[in-house]
């Protein structure tokens, strides 16, 4: 495995289960992944409805999941760097594998909340989608 | 130990005198009509009764209540009002509430008011087999229901131009067929709680909120129908974005397609509104006529002046040094400014009801009538289904109230830190029924407070006796003068009118501090105004913040009467009364 590979596998890895906070529509904890699913929603229903609270919303849960998907990319290329290093890169691939068998083990409790989901209560990752 | 802070609960009344033109006395002596079939109630009193009530109720049918996954409906809010326990949210997996409610004393009467915008669109959004159901909003509305709430209460209820959804179909007339359950279910829910026996227990009226909020600035008005006769639906602010064209419309709907439908609309929250509700004119439309005048005095004949989203009298500093006036305002005057910091800013002087009777009285020099004549109470807009749930010591909050997690322990507060468990309107009638506390409510006799159950008489005249409160003061009052709510007929002499007040302590509640009266008048093209002290005195009790421990010399009663030091028989003027209790704890 490449580190590129294993860099793009474990930033999928991270916007789909890191608990990463929101500050508006009620503050949390969702997966970027999460916020552009409710993004997508939003902007389905805007072009069909319109509205400005809509296309607010659509514009702050969207872009609160664009900042955290660059900070988690910044995160992925750090660590597979710092895992291609060790070994010599021959523990690239079950280290990359191990640590997304952990991200998504973790996303199994209920380490995420927010306002919008599930009406704040603490949920793991079925919930928060 | 609970942040607690200085609370004068108080009560708010009305009275109105004018000067000149002179005014036909709006005396009380004339029984009410009755209109529907009944028994007589056994206690029918002449002299009349407080009833203590609630007219702003939301239950699961509100389409944000439904989003804070309130679950009571409205035969349920009936159940809470007259004393039964009911569940509040959260829900368990299996659908047993984790909380629940009782009022500590039943209420006389209550009225559900849902939100006539969107009964329709959420019985379509929660209805599995419905049209609609898997529509995008609809998916929205149950997946996410914050945003639901922004969705149905910003772009649609919160717009200058209020609109239906697409999947509400041609003409909306899948989402008004729609809306005809759950005002079946408003109207029967009403039906089984009222008391038709003799017994007069408990009286419910047919209701619903208007939810018009251009621009998110408030303009809600609820109406009251005097008996079971109601319009086939509601008529809701996406028909009638004005209130001008909400009379219009139900005057069709109500009074000409349904014999003996009669209805009166009442504005709430005027310090939310954006400065909108006291203006000379409709928003984006020219100043009022005498018509309109004499129509908003005539539909809109009581207002209420506080509930759990603040309250609406006066805010110290804005046109006023009234020191009451810092009593649970919000710090934005518009419903924006809670969710928005784009939104926050300062309330003005038409967000609060003294511009209101003050500009009322121009507007009379002017017009020939004046259309800000109104009387006031108070109710909680609870959003959770139960009516009169006023005590601060078990506040559950109104607004969905807070997140509570399945294992019953609270994530911050129980609700917006901001509000306060709301107050009661109080009408004074003959009996407990709706043709009575109709015609009371019609004629102002009502007051506002804050919560506690305080009984006040409030009568002004002419002749009154100095020495009144040693005398058949009620009998006097309504025989010489007119109560509260009333206007004063113009005096062939150039004598100050006097006003008996009696405020009676509420038996569950804290002792009373002191009465007061406001007045505004005329003076020249100034409308001015003065507090008066008439009875108890400032001071007079206190409470340890850290006990909530009482102390100190508050009344049980007071009683006064006062003469107008400062009256002059030229200028137009209103007197309201405000009764103070000693501090409690909030």
């Amino acid at each position: 495995m490449s580190p590129k590979v294993s860099r793009r596998i474990l930033w999928i890895a991270l916007l789909a289960t890191a608990p990463l906070p929101m500050w508006f529509i009620g503050g949390g904890r969702l997966p970027p992944l999460a916020l552009f699913q409710i993004s997508t929603y939003m902007a389905a229903v805007f072009a069909v409805e319109g509205g400005p609270g809509t296309w607010l919303a659509v514009w702050v849960i969207g872009g609160q999941g664009l900042l955290g998907a660059a900070a988690l990319y910044l995160v992925a290329r750090l660590t597979a760097a710092a895992a291609a290093r060790i070994g010599e890169g021959r523990v690239l691939a079950p280290l990359t594998g191990a640590l997304v068998i952990g991200l998504f083990a973790m996303s199994l409790f209920e380490v995420y909340h927010a306002a919008i989901v599930a009406r704040g209560e603490p949920v793991n990752i079925f919930g928060a989608y | 130990m609970s942040t607690i802070a200085w609370r004068p609960a108080q009560t708010l009344l009305l009275l109105v005198t004018l000067s000149p033109p002179a005014f036909a006395a709006n005396t009380s002596a004339a029984p009410f009509e009755r209109t529907e079939r009944r028994e007589a109630c056994a206690d029918y009193d002449e002299m009349r009764r407080p009833f203590f009530g609630d007219l702003h109720v939301h239950t699961a049918l509100s389409f944000d209540a439904a989003t804070q996954d309130t679950r009571n409906r409205p035969r349920d809010a009936y159940r809470f009002a007259v004393g039964e326990r009911v569940g509040l949210q959260p829900y368990d997996a299996r659908g047993k509430a984790l909380r629940s409610a009782q009022i500590d004393r039943p209420l006389d009467f209550a009225a559900v008011t849902d939100h006539s915008e969107f009964l329709g669109e959420v019985q379509i959004c929660l209805t599995p087999d419905m049209e609609g159901y898997d529509s995008l909003v609809c998916t929205v509305y149950r997946k996410w229901p914050r945003l639901g709430f922004i969705l149905f209460g910003g772009d649609i209820a919160g717009v200058d131009s209020p609109r239906r959804f697409q999947f509400c179909g041609p003409d909306a007339r899948s989402c008004l067929d729609a809306a005809r359950g759950p005002w079946r279910e408003i109207q029967a829910a009403a039906e089984a709680a009222y008391d038709r026996s003799a017994a007069c227990r408990f009286t419910s009226f047919v209701g619903y909120e208007w939810t018009g909020a251009p621009d998110t600035r408030n303009l809600h008005r609820n109406v009251i129908f005097r008996n079971a006769n109601v319009p086939e639906l509601p008529v809701s602010f996406v028909e009638a974005p004005y209130p001008s064209e909400l009379w219009d419309k139900l005057d069709v709907a109500c009074g000409e397609r349904v014999s003996g439908c009669e209805f009166l609309a009442i504005p709430h929250n005027p310090n939310l509104s954006g400065g909108l509700m006291f203006l000379d004119h409709e928003r984006n439309r020219p100043p009022f006529d005498k018509r309109y005048a004499e129509r908003r005095a005539a539909n809109e004949p009581i207002l209420e002046i506080t509930q759990h989203k603040g309250e609406s009298e006066c805010q110290t500093g804005i046109g006023t040094t009234d020191e009451l006036c810092g009593f649970e305002k919000l710090p934005y005057d518009r419903f924006g400014g809670q969710f928005d910091p784009r939104q926050v800013r300062q309330p003005t002087r038409t967000n609060f009801v003294r511009s209101g009777l003050s500009d009322g009285l121009a507007l009379e020099e002017r017009l020939g009538v004046n259309p800000f004549r109104f009387g006031l109470i108070g109710s909680t807009d609870t959003h959770l289904g139960i009516p009169g749930a006023v005590a601060e010591d078990r506040h559950q909050g109104h607004g969905g109230a807070g997140i509570v997690r399945p294992d019953g322990k609270t994530i911050g507060l129980p609700d917006n830190i901001e509000f306060n468990p709301g107050g009661l309107a109080v009408v004074w009638a003959e009996e407990n029924s709706r043709d009575a506390l109709f015609a009371a409510m019609r004629r102002r006799e009502t007051y506002a407070t804050s919560g506690p159950r305080m009984t006040v008489r409030f009568f002004g005249g002419w002749g009154f006796d100095e020495d009144l409160c040693d005398g058949p003061l009620v009998r006097q009052g309504y025989a010489d003068g007119v109560p509260m709510g009333g206007i004063l007929p113009r005096s062939s002499t150039s004598l100050a009118p006097r006003f008996a007040t009696l405020a009676l302590q509420d038996a569950a509640g804290a002792p009373l501090e002191r009465i007061q009266i406001v007045k505004g008048w005329q003076d020249g093209d100034e409308i001015r105004e003065k507090v008066y002290d008439i009875a108890g005195s400032p001071g007079i009790g206190s409470v340890d913040t850290s006990t909530c421990k009482i102390s100190g010399a508050g009344a049980a009663a007071l009683c006064s009467t006062w003469t107008d030091p400062d009256f002059d028989p030229n200028s137009r003027a209103y007197y309201y009364a405000r009764v103070i209790e000693v501090p409690t704890c909030r």
